[in-house]
């Protein structure tokens, strides 16, 4: 029986024709697959592999995506690291990529050669030689026909656009695991000249968070681990509106606080004082008596751990964690901030005003970090600082901003002209790693 | 293997039906494949410049350049508003009792702290080595002097 943390194996891979594509969102936080057509990605799981050693038998085993924990006592994790194949959006890991499409086309229940064309999504402006190592890993290892490359953050716009979220010309902010995009789009086709990457994302607002509480609590650094983090995150985190007036409303919060905390501890500690002198005033009174008591030596008192020590409170890191997404300068890296990274986009694009008005109507935010609350508000006080007085601006979450990438992969995948768009075997061959340098799908269906 | 392993299907299977090489002929026993994958920042500078053409947007070119704005000063060890830097340490701090709280943290701490924005200092080490003194900078950790 399946656990909770491993999808099941798919029975139904030998049904689909061979011209069927398998539609895959390799992204750096999950890992999707499914077929062209469906509305929801079969297999999912965390794209990431750790390479234990078993017990009992001391070899070395690959465990792909997330694990039940009852299982992992069997095998002897300490030397083990959880690794990506990505660094930063960019796949450059081959190996662990191999492992991973393995428990992928595994679970999708392919038995035989994998026969499919496959539409695979990739960060904008992927470097060529990811792309060609990735080609000739699906070419030469699975037996796949054709390819097709193209950009997340485009399928996902694709897809609102056909809901209605947005317009032809617009925007696609993308707040995703290691890095954050913002790519302009014209006339249904994102603008690869005015795109801009800034990296930061989830991953190290996360991370950050994991830094601080284990520097607060040092007793505790051995249990808050990532995924602890992360769930911390997922829970409590918000983005501020207005940061500094945040920090003021947090300082008054917090001296009210130590007010109350100091008249508790002063009536505690007067009360302990008094205790104190009638106790030394009993002893004078027994010494001034002649006699021989054997006075036993007490106890060293040690302290009783309380309930507080094994609480962690997280306050002001509630949202001075994914502030870094705004002011990249909090954990030194020199970039832009996702709001100015829309302002520099912008003027990379080289419009005239008019266009711009149009592109701001229409702005898309998507992926995993645009559901930390408070992220619309922020992006929106942010882009009208630069837009001028009273220009109209008008932004939108995606409709379901962790799997819209996926399904504007499948709904192209599906259509009639996506043949035309892949690349075979035969032309990798003919052309190597330059078919690559203008290769760029057209996603207007 | 453990049934309870097997049944879960916990563990990536050695040889699987739809593949043409299986992992264990490309990647074979022994040899330390964690060396042979090179970083991205060092493949980004390998790669030649005939494929990179300047007008052309490339992974190098659509990154966003640093803020025009000056960077705000946090304190940090609790987060609020920092005007004061500590000069033994760097640290920045908001208040007095923050400083003392800072004064009295051990070193390790103190770099971790700066870990957090980036600004760890590398220290020269000194280590003899047969009686000849040479240089050698390690990354981020202070160590004691040893000679």
């Amino acid at each position: 029986m399946p656990s909770a943390y491993r999808p099941e194996r798919q029975p139904d891979f030998a049904s689909f024709p061979d011209t069927t594509p398998i539609v895959i969102d390799n992204g750096a936080s999950t890992f999707r697959i499914g077929w062209a057509g469906e509305e929801e990605p079969r297999v999912a799981f965390r794209n990431i592999v750790q390479r234990p050693r078993h017990r009992s038998s001391g070899e070395t085993v690959t465990v792909v995506g997330d694990n039940d924990p009852a299982l992992m006592k069997y095998f002897d994790c300490t030397r083990s690291v959880i690794r990506s194949p990505f660094d930063d959006d960019v796949v450059y890991q081959f190996e662990y990529m191999e492992y991973i499409l393995d428990y992928a086309f595994d679970r999708l229940g392919a038995t035989s050669e994998v026969g499919h064309p496959i539409l695979m999504t990739e960060c904008e402006c992927n470097p060529s030689f990811s792309r060609a190592r990735m080609s000739e890993l699906l070419f030469e290892t699975y037996g796949v026909p054709s390819i097709a490359f193209g950009i997340d953050d485009a399928f996902s716009y694709k897809y609102n656009q056909k809901l209605g979220n947005c317009g032809e010309d617009g925007l696609a902010i993308s707040c995703e695991h290691g890095t954050c995009h913002v790519v302009p789009f014209l006339k249904g086709q994102p603008v690869l000249e005015a795109c801009c990457r800034t990296n930061i994302g989830g991953f190290h607002i996360t991370d950050f968070l994991r830094q601080l509480l284990s520097l607060k609590y040092p007793y505790h650094s051995a249990s808050i681990t990532w995924e602890k983090a992360e769930e911390l995150k997922k829970e409590h985190c918000y983005v501020a509106l207005d940061y500094m007036s945040e920090l003021q409303i947090f300082k008054l919060k917090e001296k009210k606080k130590q007010i109350l905390l100091k008249t508790t501890t002063e009536g505690r500690m007067r009360a302990k004082q008094r205790r104190a002198e009638e106790e030394a005033l009993r002893e004078k009174q027994e010494e001034e008596r002649p006699e021989a008591v054997q006075q036993t030596p007490e106890p060293p008192k040690a302290r009783i751990l309380t309930a507080e020590d094994y609480r962690i409170s997280i306050g002001i890191e509630r949202f001075r964690c994914p502030e870094i997404l705004f002011q990249p300068g909090m954990i030194g890296i020199d970039q832009a901030g996702i709001d100015e990274m829309v302002s520099i986009s912008l003027r990379r694009l080289m419009e005239n005003e008019s266009v711009k008005e149009r592109i701001c109507q229409s702005i898309l935010v998507t992926g995993g970090c645009s559901l930390i609350p408070g992220m619309i508000p922020r992006l929106e006080s942010g882009i009208r600082q630069f837009r001028p007085y009273l220009a109209p601006l008008r932004l939108v979450r995606a409709a379901d901003p962790l799997l819209d990438a996926w399904r504007g992969a499948a709904a192209f995948a599906a259509s009639s002209r996506f043949g035309r768009q892949t690349f075979s075997l035969a032309d990798y061959r003919e052309h190597g790693e330059n078919l690559f340098h203008r290769y760029n799908i057209v996603y207007s269906l | 293997m453990e049934p309870e392993v097997v049944k879960a299907e916990a563990v990536l299977p050695l040889t699987l039906p739809f593949k043409k090489v299986q992992m264990a002929d490309k990647y074979p026993k022994g040899q330390s494949r964690g060396r042979q994958w090179k970083h991205l920042r060092n493949l980004l500078q390998g790669a030649d410049a005939s494929s990179l053409p300047p007008d052309r947007p490339n992974y190098l070119n659509i990154q966003s350049p640093p803020s025009i704005y000056p960077p705000k000063r946090y304190c940090d060890i609790t987060g609020f508003e920092a005007p004061y830097v500590d000069p033994r340490t760097k640290l920045r701090y908001a208040d007095p009792e923050v400083f003392k709280q800072i004064r009295m943290l051990p070193d390790d701490y103190v770099q971790k702290y700066l870990a957090l924005r980036n600004a760890a200092v590398t220290w020269p080490v000194l280590i003899a080595d047969n009686g000849s003194m040479y240089e050698d900078f390690v990354g981020m950790i202070p160590c004691s002097f040893s000679s």
